[in-house]
């Protein structure tokens, strides 16, 4: 067969590139799995009747954009590091009289190959691997998988699109590189003479500021939703920083230690040191890159495992009772209060008629006004709350009035509460004083009950503002007093909050019915009041979102580790086949002047070990300084569970230290086999 | 009894593909007595290389021995070897070989940091060294800053600083422009002159004609050899242009 002249010269320049080109294929054709089975997951509906199907559909949707954005990076530094490693060739070829055209041909077959392979072959193992992912994820979510393997041509031509894109961007760019240098300059690329390291420190310090700062910010964040602007800074000086200080500061450390002279002119720290500092000049970024993806790794690892682990335990904690309705209506009403006793009484009764035996029963209203909370006092003006972009969200509260003998009949205490004073309970910690004033009304704080505030409302911790559950003597008069204030609609501030909550006794499956009936019955005796909410929900019915919902977030952070590892170990090769390149002409030298292969091995070694360790450690200090961050993020999904975080933690870090051991044992083979 | 003695050397090379095997060295004999400046001369592929490889136990020949003062070089045990070439060995390459990662200064220390000397001692040798090898002023510079003659001082200075019983130079002036190889040279007499013991291989005729002693070398044997006696270098540079152009017309074959 007659292969034209040009493509054969890019598969063979490709295959005498083999050490290179093969793990870039390999890449290559991971992503486009990952991508297929992502977008698979997320797009093709095969996930529908799964419990919780539709968050994990959105969240893989997510995913499939991540990995796009992702990919194009990734692919693009590997491509730039191959080219780097061929411009001697091409500058060969156009001293032989190629000219840029004829090399863009080389380039787009070169280009056409990768794209062949990668998108048929990752094409082939995500289709394989797709059945496998979503049995593996029904197994997450503990539900059954439907059978049917499809193969939605939507995902297949998604994948191929994205991809050809990607690639399409890169032949443009390798175009680029090519094109715009002479031929003297291709041929002399490598051989451009290295100038020493210096020691940057205007760059080290700056680095060592910037993460400093971003560990300060992380490490000072309350309130991560209202703050979340602040985390993505403290993420990006963190990395900013990681880069800086491996850059630069690294150099300068080992400026430092070759100006010790007692240290520096021994055996075992003369070449070790010096090499190292141009070892980290060239490879710096390498370095910090690896770090970062290593951190991303373990923090979504972490958090993620942490979140599915605990999945029950946070359904427990937002849905305390096996059935729990709820029934919203803002504005003042004076038969709102024997409403909620006919409600009861009907969901009850309705519940009864279903063979529920009826147990641990909590059904209590409450008044709500939100308002902006400093030093003890709520603002409830219009003005307060207006300019939104600029308050505090910290400080936006909301109070929550409970009648002292509801409060005393339900959750079975004797409190005694005169007029003008309060008993105040919150989930957060929020400083009050002897007297809270809401509005233009002050009460007399009497007692704290932030211990019961969980029973009131499971969710008050969960919540994003803080919640104050005031419990006063004559709900309905102090709720009068804010019957005046109204939002910039023009819509009454104050809000009726119903709550009916109960134990049946009754099988999952009949939860969830009896939930349903209950919301439908809800809907039809509030129909005529127009109420601005209510539903009826069972603990089971939403275990299913839960499941769905962490396992998802689980499955996601799974697989875009996997593909981070891969990522990490391409980097790792590169620098390692790069390197031994570099270190086979010295390695030469040194045996001449006297060193025993022994002494080399050693210096290796503990070099070897020292950029090997450098990333890992560094990522695990990144990790402890967002943890606390991640920690407050998880609290808003309902995981309170420190210890369970740790652990989580801690097994994602001996896991991925494992598994970057192994990396780094097959790539720094890979640099021997070159240097010896 | 002479410094460096070696009888009947003979390599052979095994191509790696099973091919025929290469005979680079049929056989020699070769004596340097101490204080002496032997230059060894041949064209490229007579084995001069290889010869020096051997003498210098980073190769081991095929048969014969290698003695320097009273050591058989056969008889130091493969993990010795380094020890012992940075004990007793002092060598300048063609390419220099400085390594990129350390500055001049650090260059010339390397093999006193491997044999453990102290800093203090160090900088007394090197300051010794370098300022007769003109290079005081490049101590803090990095080899690709420097020229190639300033590389070369360096070199020397690196194979001088252990105070080696012999110095093996491998084409010294090889990569040098003819006013740095005239400098080196001098540079090569000087320390002849003070002691130093000076094996080079070279197929310059005016880096040979600074010899006390030229051996020609042709197809692995030594075939000729010329003695100073007391002659001038122009009058020596003369001798071994006869001698090549005798050679190289065919003459006499031992």
């Amino acid at each position: 067969m007659k292969i034209g002249f040009y493509p054969r010269l890019a598969a063979d320049g490709m295959r005498k590139n083999a050490r290179l080109y093969v793990p870039y294929l390999i890449a290559c054709v991971m992503m486009v799995a990952v991508y297929y089975i992502l977008h698979f997951l997320g797009h093709s509906g095969v996930m529908d009747g799964m419990p919780g199907g539709n968050t994990a559909e959105t969240l893989m949707q997510l995913g499939t954009f991540v990995m796009t954005l992702f990919g194009t990076l990734f692919l693009f530094y590997t491509q730039s590091a191959l080219i780097k490693g061929r411009k001697k060739e091409f500058g060969l070829y156009s001293i032989l009289g190629m000219n840029r055209f004829n090399l863009g041909r080389i380039l787009f077959f070169e280009t056409l190959i990768v794209w062949v392979v990668s998108v048929a072959g990752g094409l082939a193992a995500g289709i394989t691997l797709s059945g496998l992912a979503k049995a593996g994820f029904a197994k997450m979510v503990g539900s059954a998988a439907r059978s049917a393997v499809l193969v939605p041509a939507g995902s297949v031509a998604w994948t191929a699109g994205t991809f050809s894109f990607i690639f399409l961007l890169i032949l443009l760019n390798s175009l680029r590189q090519v094109g715009f240098s002479s031929p003297i300059e291709l041929v002399r690329a490598e051989k451009a003479g290295e100038k020493p390291p210096k020691s940057n420190w205007f760059v080290g310090i700056l680095g060592f500021l910037t993460l400093g700062a971003g560990y300060f910010i992380a490490l000072r964040i309350k309130q991560p939703m209202s703050a979340l602007l602040w985390f993505f800074a403290a993420v990006i000086l963190i990395i900013i920083g990681t880069y800086l200080l491996l850059v630069a500061g690294s150099v300068i450390f080992c400026r430092l230690l070759q100006k010790n002279k007692r240290y520096y002119y021994r055996t075992n720290h003369f070449v070790s040191v010096s090499s190292m500092a141009f070892r980290m000049k060239r490879n710096g970024a390498g370095l910090a890159s690896i770090c970062i993806l290593l951190t991303m790794i373990l923090v979504m690892l972490s958090s993620t495992a942490a979140l599915y682990a605990g999945a029950d335990e946070c359904l427990d904690l937002r849905y305390p009772n096996e059935i729990g309705a709820f029934a919203c209506k803002y504005g003042y009403d004076e038969g709102l209060e024997s409403l909620g006793e006919k409600l009861d009484a009907d969901l009850k009764q309705a519940a009864m008629e279903h063979g529920a035996a009826i147990t641990n029963n909590a059904t209590f209203y409450e008044w709500s006004i939100s308002g902006y909370f400093d030093d003890g006092r709520l603002d409830v003006t219009l003005n307060s709350l207006t300019d939104m972009a600029f308050i505090d969200y910290d400080k936006v509260a909301q109070i929550l009035f409970i009648d002292r003998d509801v409060y005393n009949r339900v959750f079975g205490c004797s409190e005694e509460v005169g007029p003008g004073e309060a008993l105040v309970g919150t989930a957060k910690k929020i400083p009050i004083g002897d007297t809270i004033t809401v509005g233009d009304v002050s009460f007399r704080v009497t007692k704290r009950i932030d211990d019961r505030v969980d029973e009131i409302d499971p969710s008050a911790r969960i919540s994003a503002s803080p919640g104050i559950f005031l419990i006063v003597d004559d709900v309905n008069e102090v709720a009068k007093h804010y019957i005046k204030y109204a939002d910039f609609n023009g819509e009454p501030m104050l809000a009726w909050f119903w709550h009916c909550r109960f134990d049946t006794g009754l099988a999952p499956q009949q939860q969830e019915a009896l939930a349903r009936t209950l919301d439908e019955l809800l809907d039809e005796e509030l129909e005529p009041y127009d109420f601005d909410n209510r539903y009826c929900e069972s603990h089971e019915g939403e275990r299913g979102d839960f499941v769905g919902t962490f396992g998802g977030l689980l499955f996601l952070g799974m697989l875009l580790s996997l593909i981070f590892l891969a990522s990490c170990a391409i980097i790792m090769y590169y620098k390692q086949v790069s390197e031994g390149f570099e270190d086979q002409a010295r390695f030469g030298i040194m045996q001449k002047v006297g060193m025993t292969k022994e002494e080399i091995r050693r210096s290796v070694d503990s070099q070897m070990l020292t950029v090997f360790l450098i990333p890992i450690l560094f990522a695990c200090v990144h990790l402890l300084a967002v943890l606390p961050v991640v920690m407050k993020l998880l609290m808003l999904f309902g995981l309170f569970d420190i210890p369970l975080l740790l652990t989580a933690a801690g097994i994602c870090v001996l896991v991925c230290g494992a598994v970057y051991a192994g990396i780094y044992r097959l790539t720094s083979n890979a640099y021997y086999r070159i240097v010896s | 009894m002479s410094l460096l003695e070696a009888k009947g050397i003979k390599k052979i090379y095994k191509t790696r593909n099973g091919g025929v095997p290469v005979e680079a060295l049929k056989h020699v004999d070769l004596t340097v007595e101490k204080g002496e400046f032997v230059a060894i001369m041949g064209e490229s592929g007579s084995g001069k290389t290889t010869l020096l490889n051997i003498l210098a136990a980073l190769d081991r020949p095929t048969e014969g021995t290698v003695v320097l003062d009273g050591m058989d070089l056969g008889a130091v045990k493969n993990a010795a070897v380094a020890r012992f070439r940075r004990d007793n060995l002092g060598y300048v390459f063609q390419e220099f070989n400085l390594l990129d990662t350390f500055s001049l200064g650090d260059n010339i220390c390397l093999p006193l940091v491997l044999a453990g000397k102290k800093p203090k001692e160090m900088k007394k040798r090197l300051d010794a060294l370098a300022q007769p090898l003109g290079i005081a002023d490049l101590l803090k510079k990095y080899p690709f800053e420097v020229s190639g003659g300033q590389k070369q001082r360096a070199a020397v200075a690196r194979a001088l600083i252990t105070q080696p019983r012999i110095i093996l130079a491998d084409e010294p002036t090889g990569a040098l422009d003819s006013r740095s190889s005239d400098e080196l040279l001098a540079l090569f007499g000087q320390v002849n002159r003070a002691g130093q013991t000076i094996l080079m291989v070279t197929h310059s005729t005016r880096a040979a004609s600074r010899a006390s002693r030229v051996l020609f070398l042709r197809d692995g044997t030594v075939i000729h050899q010329i003695r100073r006696d007391g002659r001038t270098d122009q009058e020596m540079y003369q001798r071994i242009s006869d001698a090549l152009t005798l050679l190289a017309n065919g003459g006499d074959r031992k």
